[in-house]
């Protein structure tokens, strides 16, 4: 029996949830109890003539002014946490160079005019009169204009794929346009893992020089967030084409891609 | 109400003095009774500040002088040069009203509103470079050199009532900061009202619905990543992109849109004049329009605009472009506060001006001479005007001295030039609207106080 497509389009919803990040990131529930600040125990009163204080010890931890109080002089040591740093999102310029270089020479222009060159001084850009430095924020203007520019740029990408031969493809690279994730799951995954590195640099999931028949078990949870929008957007669209152009999208709408 | 004068060192005196007091009796406990007792926020406020860029002469609109009392006769002694008989398209008058408020030449349709407008004058932005001017009144706070130092008043205020609107805080043409804010205050910034159009339009070529459902939940798990949890410019740019997608699906961009062919926006394109052709959309006009909209449809709690642009005459422009474009600029605030006045609020029998305040404001002035080139320079010296929510109308406070048109400093409850009193600065203002906000306690580090002259009640 042919399984409604609302439901599996739920299915495939729990199933991105279900592999959202990469289980070794996930968060525990557990509330994290921060680590008590280490107090050095430092015997006798100085004030009471019990034991003198050597030099240098009340700039570690405490100090004891009677037998009855105990202050510390050390502020609580924060929760360790992995070392991370912090994204920068790219500047207009970078942007654009990064868009023509992975669409393989496209740009996001209106007859003609590129259009983030239109947009410049809304999107923040210096114009050495009254603004000198650039807006790096990542804004929701910035954001909506990335979305316009992505869509713009990945149905480019899919009419001129289309006009290729397989080998000059860019978007099609190791799936035709006519694989399904029905009869060839393989291929669309291995194209997938094309994409990332492509639009991402993910090298962390295997390159395609890699790839092979094996590789879908072991990519990470990474891929499997991509496999899951084509396989939805393919669902809903029964075709393979809209599925890609989705893709496309996505990895440029990605964080991964505009910040660095 | 009378005030000593808050420097620094009474600031920290006075914390130093809070925080024992806070420690002797219980801290916390007190501190809630505090807020407990605090004003409500009014929450049905909104904002414009609407800014001339470049440096407006005050001579010609906020702060004139009579010509029979300063002139080429005397001008050695008082250093101020009216000018006014040199002015193409003028005939230099002075523009009176019956509330005692006098105006320069081209105060415009503005003077009309007098009996609702406050005037500040005899300011200090203490800076004759642009950018720091402008950073000065739009944050409150001296730049370090030429870097903003916190965030802007707009940014602050829109934080401050919340975000039920969608674009809570708007500014086109005009700089914005949020340092400490949420993220939901940041600012939409624009260079124009078409570009904002554009914003707001769903993006094309489109995807279905469902493959943009499907984009956006794996955007939204990603966001969910611990690794993106980890970074601000990441959880930043996932509010900013569901932001972006909100504008997007509520078909705003129709509510800008002054150039469509049907009733509403031709009602709108006479209301506020706003001229045809393509550059129309990116006048004063326009934005003034665009404001209105903004604010009466629930969309911004604060907007910020570009009124007028090219006040920057060091040259013998002044004679011809400083006064116009500093009239357009005051004709087109003059078209937003009939429009909001005329229009009822949210069934209350208040018009929408009741529930929003307008702020005028430039970098700096010009100086009160002409130069050697018939222009005038950088004058530290500044003025602005404020009408609406909470604003007494019809006053004048400080004023810029007799000689040269220095600063003075004034009394802040009478706006009466007292020499014990404080030079008035952009803090001052913005102060006010904080105090009248409801919002008393500093929250935005201003460390003055408010001028309680223009305070309404």
């Amino acid at each position: 029996m042919k399984m409604p497509r609302i439901v599996a389009s739920s299915l495939l919803s729990l199933a991105l949830v279900s592999f959202g990040c990469d289980s070794a990131e996930q968060t525990s529930n557990q509330p994290v109890e921060p680590k008590s600040p280490t107090v050095l125990e430092v015997d006798g009163d100085p004030f009471l003539g019990k034991k003198p204080i050597e030099q240098g010890a009340l700039n570690e931890t405490t100090a004891h002014h009677n037998a009855f109080s105990q202050v510390s002089l050390m502020p609580k040591p924060p929760v360790e946490e992995a070392p991370y740093r912090n994204r920068r999102r790219m500047d207009l310029d970078q942007l654009n160079a990064s868009l023509k270089t992975v669409s393989d020479g496209l740009e996001w222009a209106i007859n003609g005019q590129n259009q983030f060159e239109v947009l410049a001084s809304t999107l923040g850009k210096p114009d050495f009169n009254t603004i000198t430095s650039e807006d790096l924020d990542p804004s929701a203007m910035f954001l909506k204009f990335l979305n316009d520019a992505s869509r713009d740029i990945c149905f480019q990408m899919v009419e001129r794929d289309l006009q290729r031969t397989t080998s000059t493809r860019v978007l099609f690279k190791h799936a035709t346009p006519e694989m399904t994730m029905v009869n060839n799951a393989n291929a669309i995954e291995i194209n997938l893992v094309y994409l990332l590195k492509r639009f991402h640099g993910m090298s962390s999931v295997a390159s395609c020089d890699d790839c092979d028949e094996d590789t879908p078990n072991a990519l990470g949870a990474e891929l499997q967030q991509w496999v899951w929008l084509y396989q939805a957007a393919e669902h809903v669209s029964s075709s393979p084409v809209d599925a890609w152009r989705t893709v496309c999208v996505a990895l440029i709408n990605h964080p991964d891609f505009y910040m660095y | 109400m009378n005030y000593t004068k808050l420097n620094r060192r009474r600031f920290l005196q006075s914390s130093l003095v809070t925080g024992a007091g806070l420690g002797v009796f219980g801290g916390s406990g007190l501190l809630n009774s505090l807020a407990q007792r605090a004003p409500e926020v009014d929450k049905d406020v909104h904002y414009v500040f609407a800014y001339f860029s470049g440096g407006w002469d005050i001579l010609l609109g906020l702060d004139p002088r009579d010509p029979a009392q300063f002139n080429s006769g005397n001008m050695s002694q008082t250093r101020i040069q009216p000018g006014y008989e040199l002015l193409n398209g003028s005939d230099g008058q002075l523009i009176r009203t019956s509330s005692g408020l006098d105006f320069g030449p081209y105060i415009g349709m503005l003077a009309q509103h007098h009996e609702k407008l406050a005037v500040v004058r005899g300011m200090s932005m203490e800076t004759l470079t642009h950018e720091a001017g402008r950073r000065r009144f739009i944050t409150g706070k001296p730049p370090s050199g030429l870097l903003a130092r916190g965030s802007s008043m707009a940014t602050v205020l829109a934080a401050m009532h919340g975000e039920e609107q969608p674009i809570p805080n708007l500014s086109v043409r005009v700089e914005s900061y949020n340092t400490d804010q949420p993220n939901y205050a940041t600012a939409l910034r624009t260079q124009g009202v078409p570009d904002l159009i554009r914003a707001l339009r769903p993006s094309d070529p489109a995807l279905s619905r469902r493959q943009n459902v499907q984009l956006d939940q794996l955007l939204s798990t990603v966001a969910q990543c611990p690794t993106t949890l980890k970074s601000k410019s990441l959880i930043k740019a996932e509010e900013a992109r569901k932001q972006a997608l909100q504008m997007t699906t509520t078909q705003l961009d129709r509510l800008f849109d002054f150039q469509a062919n049907n009733s509403e926006m031709e009602r709108l394109r006479s209301e506020f004049a706003i001229p045809g052709g393509s550059s129309g959309l990116q006048s004063p006009e326009a934005q003034t329009a665009m404001a209105a909209q903004a604010i009466m449809n629930g969309i911004s709690r604060t907007v910020s605009i570009q009124a007028s642009g090219g006040l920057d005459t060091h040259f013998n422009d002044w004679e011809d472009d400083q006064g116009p474009r500093q009239q357009q600029g005051f004709d087109a605030i003059s078209r937003l506060i009939t429009k909001l006045e005329s229009s009822q609020y949210k069934d209350t029998g208040d018009s929408w001006l009741d529930h929003t305040v307008i702020v005028g404001f430039s970098e700096f002035s010009r100086t009160p001479m002409l130069n050697a080139r018939g222009g005038r320079d950088h004058s530290l010296t500044g003025a602005c005007f404020l009408v609406g929510a909470g604003i007494q109308g019809g006053i004048a406070v400080g004023a810029s001295s007799n000689r040269g048109m220095e600063p003075q400093a004034i009394n802040l409850s009478t706006g009466s030039v007292d020499l014990g009193g404080e030079v008035p600065k952009p803090e001052h203002v913005l102060q006010t609207l904080m105090f009248n906000a409801g919002h008393t306690g500093d929250e935005a580090d201003l460390r003055v106080y408010p001028i309680d002259a223009i305070r309404r009640g």
